[in-house]
């Protein structure tokens, strides 16, 4: 039995680009959620170099509502024909999900209750009815007697961060909005990105609004995408002699809230943001200065901005100066969302931490090409749930 | 004295379950009062109702009757709810303190003084096919 504070290590990853899982040019679809998912688990076990028999754990990401077929992981191993001694099972908490997936698969492997574990997930839900989606994410975010019947889905709760942020310090919508071209720039160079054509602050300005003051272009579109990691201690990482990263820090907190409180408190300071990554910073033994590119849920133009403020690489009221001074982009002192982010590498939301976590790793791997942040040794990652009232943030860093 | 109601000829979006926790709040607004629950052993206020107070986890609760005064802490007007919750096009949400020291969200109603931050608004209970339910606009002039 390993000593508990094993440390992790992702050993192998598949992904499929994000986009719209449906139809090929005859119209026949090329399979169902677990067809696609079968495919990158297979892939991603190839990467790893280990097989279906080595898998000890799978943790899946919970199927959006779209999904017809229930009893998904068990269903899933059945697909792959893997047996486990360690747990099998489905999580979802809102946008928490892909990271909470992520967190117990690590957490199997350095109980010992798994040698290799999955985290992964399926979204395919844009051929659907998006008022359904829109429907259980409007009462996911809301008290479905005393908010959600006021209709506000969750993008709405970061455009009531983006009101009063521009009111409090002073802030245009256009010097906000700069996120989207920024994360557009950084889409062109991912092959797994939704949208890779770049956009001018012209452009995101003239769309149709959405949740005002936010428009088409500073908000996520539905997306589809299917994604695998492959976990194991750091030792066995070594023992195979493949190229990995590990959790070098973990930290949570939730606030105790439900996207507001019942008693005013400043709603765009996401606290909750600032302890997880201080607590994950800790225990990686690391400073914000030392992290190499950040990964950070985030939804809207205005979320990255607040998150970015909240986690301390710029004071409150200035996280829009990054954008015209250039400080988070690809070649900035602080690489955010190098992926191109919820806005442009897309956001099926059950997977956006788990795609993320992904990035992080091509990044470190130095397998990001055009993208490739140099010398990139420790990337930190943020998931969060509601108006960021909980964030699960890793700190993963290079396995020498 | 009782606060405004304005009328809006569609149901309420979502069903309203009204429970032994809730009752006293829904009763209320039928008869012109938005009460909020104040625990009878830490004072705290709470909304929405609930069966323990956040604060100390006592069970018991008087009602206080809020004065419906109250300020904008932000809002938004959402363009892509489904079809059912837009009762007003477009649907506007707001995030209100009230004097109370209670903060909340509620539907936003048009009115003709452009709603701004830290403007004063009030408390309106709106009427429909099936019960009430509760919005804010401006405050009324002086």
């Amino acid at each position: 039995m390993p000593a508990e504070t094993s440390r992790v290590a992702i050993i192998g990853a598949s992904a499929l680009p994000i986009g719209k899982l449906t139809a090929t040019s005859t119209g026949t679809n090329e399979g169902l959620e677990h067809d696609f998912l079968a495919e990158v688990a297979a892939r991603a076990l190839s990467d790893a170099g280990i097989s279906g028999q080595d898998v000890d754990a799978a943790i899946f990401t919970q199927n959006p509502p779209t999904t017809k077929q229930l009893g998904f992981a068990t269903f899933m191993m059945a697909q792959l024909g893997i047996s486990c001694r360690g747990l099998v099972t489905e999580v979802g908490q809102l946008g928490l999900t892909g990271g909470v997936a992520f967190d117990i698969a690590a957490t199997q492997v350095s109980s010992g209750q798994a040698d290799f574990a999955l985290a992964l997930g399926v979204v395919r839900q844009s051929s659907g009815d998006p008022n359904i989606a829109l429907d259980f994410g409007i009462r996911a975010v809301g008290d479905v007697n005393f908010q959600a019947p006021f209709g506000i889905p969750p993008i709405g709760w970061y455009a009531l961060d983006c009101v009063r942020y521009m009111e409090d310090y002073s802030v245009s919508r256009a010097e906000i909005a700069q996120v989207a071209v920024k994360s557009r720039d950084n889409a062109a160079l991912n092959p797994l990105a939704q949208f890779r054509h770049p956009i001018t602050l012209d452009e995101v300005l003239a769309q149709r609004p959405i949740v005002e003051p936010l428009g088409l272009l500073e908000v996520p579109s539905r997306a589809d995408g299917a994604i695998c990691l492959v976990l194991s201690r750091e030792e066995t990482a070594r023992e195979l002699g493949g190229a990995s990263v590990v959790v070098e820090g973990r930290g949570f907190f939730h606030e105790g809230h439900h996207q507001i409180a019942d008693h005013p408190h400043d709603m765009t300071a996401f606290p909750s943001a600032q302890i997880a990554t201080g607590t994950a910073l800790d225990m990686a033994g690391l400073s914000l200065q030392q992290i190499d590119l950040f990964e950070l849920y985030a939804p809207c133009t205005i979320t990255e901005i607040l998150v970015t403020e909240a986690i301390g690489m710029f004071p409150r009221g200035e996280g829009h100066r990054a954008l015209s001074e250039g400080t988070t982009t690809l070649r900035g002192q602080h690489p955010v969302n190098t992926s191109g982010g919820c806005l442009s590498r897309g956001h099926p939301p059950q997977l956006t931490g788990l795609y993320g976590l992904y990035e992080i790793r091509e990044q470190l791997l130095g397998k990001a090409g055009p993208r490739q942040v140099q010398t990139a040794r420790y990337g930190l990652h943020t998931c969060e749930l509601g108006n960021y009232n909980a964030t699960l943030a890793h700190v993963i860093g290079v396995c020498e | 004295m009782t606060l405004p109601v304005v009328t809006l000829g569609l149901k309420r979006p979502l069903d309203i379950e009204v429970t032994g926790v809730t009752q006293t709040f829904w009763s209320g607004l039928a008869e012109g009062q938005f009460l909020l629950p104040r625990c009878s052993q830490c004072s705290r206020l709470s909304f929405p109702p609930r069966k323990v107070c956040p604060g100390c986890h006592h069970r018991d609760f008087t009602w206080v009757k809020a004065s419906g005064r109250a300020t904008l802490y932000s809002l938004t007007r959402i363009h892509n709810s489904p079809p059912r919750y837009n009762l007003l096009s477009p649907t506007s949400v707001a995030i209100i303190d009230l004097d109370e020291g209670i903060r909340l969200l509620t539907r936003l109603l048009p009115d003709d003084r452009p709603p701004v931050i830290g403007a004063a608004c009030e408390l309106v209970i709106t009427r429909h096919p099936d019960g009430m339910h509760y919005a804010a606009r401006p405050a009324a002039r002086l």
